[in-house]
């Protein structure tokens, strides 16, 4: 009953991309403050900070969540993936089939958004290894890009899968 | 974030004693309070985190004619469940049509409900289904149908202390239903409007609809319906019943329509669905 004297602070022991981690933590921290400021995986990016964008978005236990609303302490015990992790999830290649694909097809302007798009997409490919464009569209309708225009990041999901399946 | 301590209990006995103790507030999923927190419309100094309790209470079990979800259980698991897709449809549909799917694999039922936003879209799919709430607290365990649960805005029956523990919903094949959502800026936005209309099979029913984002509540439900289809039902009638939703509905202009365009696009889409469940009209979705 330690932990309710100083609620405010919390002891939590996680994963993150396959590494053990146990670490004090305060109750009011994000997951992606935890992230980004605690353990420097500044790949994870917040955009809109209220689950909109699709930024932050990371995978806990596999499935996709936005890091900005999920408070750091739920992830005791549990393992998150970041997009600093992804290549290590395919054949420990120095990239994932996803990266080289948003690469050939220009999937990225600026990049900001990327992170979340190539987490939500091997989310998408790991459920559904051969998606139509329609699944991709709906699959990845809340993660919001200003720059391409959707089309190449589509193309690029779908030659990832493709390259995946071979 | 402002600081606030922070309690995670392991069972609904804990979390009340909790919340008493520490007059905290409970959070489930997370995924309204924590915006609310952030952008400083809530400051709690203490919130009961109910995290843990995901552990006894996330399940769907079929019971008597009816199908019991735990107050933990994620709108996703709902969403993808053989169980809710085979005997309530309408329900895996209507929570298909919330926010994101990453959003939906935190957010809970329980809480969803427990916020009572009129915007929500699920309060008018449980009224047409006739849903109940169980509810915990000291005292013991009670029940409430969720026409009654959901009192006006943000405003439930849950009293200081209580907490929703599970959602009933009674499976019935004779009763149709569909949940229309309008959504007026993005995909995975709250409904400008929302429209959900249930009929029975039986000879002579009459349908009944409930609309979301119009009200106070997020199920209003139009009234007089039974007058207008008192001689049966023609297409010319069920535009009378979008009227009358036009007519009965009180909604507040914002980005996602004035209050003349919401008014028109309630009784638009109560015309719609009510040609989907009564099968009047061609389908105009």
């Amino acid at each position: 009953m330690n932990n309710y004297i100083e609620a405010t602070i919390h002891e939590i022991e996680f994963k993150v991309n396959g590494e053990e981690i146990s670490m004090t933590i305060p109750a009011n921290l994000t997951l992606v403050e935890l992230l980004r400021q605690e353990l420097r995986l500044t790949g994870t990016t917040e955009g809109c900070g209220v689950g909109v964008c699709g930024c932050c978005t990371v995978l806990i236990d596999n499935k996709v969540v936005a890091s900005c609303l999920e408070l750091a302490v739920n992830i005791d015990g549990k393992e998150v993936l970041t997009i600093e992790g992804l290549a290590d999830t395919y054949q420990l290649s120095e990239f994932h089939p996803l990266q080289t694909s948003f690469r050939e097809y220009e999937g990225f302007q600026c990049g900001y958004c990327t992170p979340g798009m190539l987490i939500s997409s091997k989310a998408l490919l790991d459920q559904n290894p051969d998606p139509s464009d329609e699944d991709i569209r709906e699959f990845l309708s809340e993660n919001i890009c200003r720059c391409t225009g959707y089309d190449s990041i589509i193309m690029a999901v779908k030659s990832a899968a493709k390259k995946m399946n071979a | 974030m402002l600081p606030f301590k922070l309690f995670l209990p392991e069972s609904f006995e804990e979390a009340i004693q909790l919340m008493k103790e520490h007059s905290a507030k409970p959070i489930s999923g997370g995924t309204a309070v924590t915006t609310l927190i952030k952008e400083r419309i809530f400051q709690p100094t203490a919130i009961v985190n109910l995290r843990k309790l995901e552990r006894d209470h996330s399940y769907i079990r079929e019971m008597d004619g009816e199908i019991q979800i735990g107050a933990l259980t994620t709108l996703r698991t709902i969403e993808t469940s053989e169980i809710v897709k085979r005997d309530l449809p309408v329900v895996a549909d209507c929570i298909s049509k919330i926010a994101s799917i990453r959003i939906r694999n935190v957010a809970t039922i329980g809480g969803n409900l427990a916020h009572a936003d009129p915007d929500l879209d699920l309060p008018p799919v449980l009224a047409g289904l006739d849903a109940h709430i169980d509810i915990i607290g000291e005292e013991g365990e009670r029940s409430k149908n969720i026409k009654e649960f959901i009192q006006g805005y943000y405003e439930t029956d849950l009293k200081e202390g209580e907490l929703i523990k599970s959602i009933r919903i009674p499976v019935s094949s004779d009763r149709k239903g569909i949940y229309l959502k309008h959504r007026a800026l993005s995909e995975a936005d709250w409904p400008c409007v929302g429209v959900a209309a249930f009929m029975d099979n039986s000879p002579g029913s009459i349908p009944e609809v409930f609309i979301n984002s119009v009200a106070d509540t997020p199920i209003m439900r139009i009234e007089g319906i039974e007058e207008i289809f008192s001689d049966g039902i023609t297409s010319e009638l069920i535009d009378k019943v979008g009227e009358l939703a036009s007519e009965q509905c009180d909604p507040i202009g914002d980005s996602r329509g004035s209050v003349w365009y919401k008014r028109k696009m309630a009784g638009e889409f109560t015309i719609r669905a009510l040609r989907e469940v009564t099968g009047v009209g061609e389908s105009l979705i």
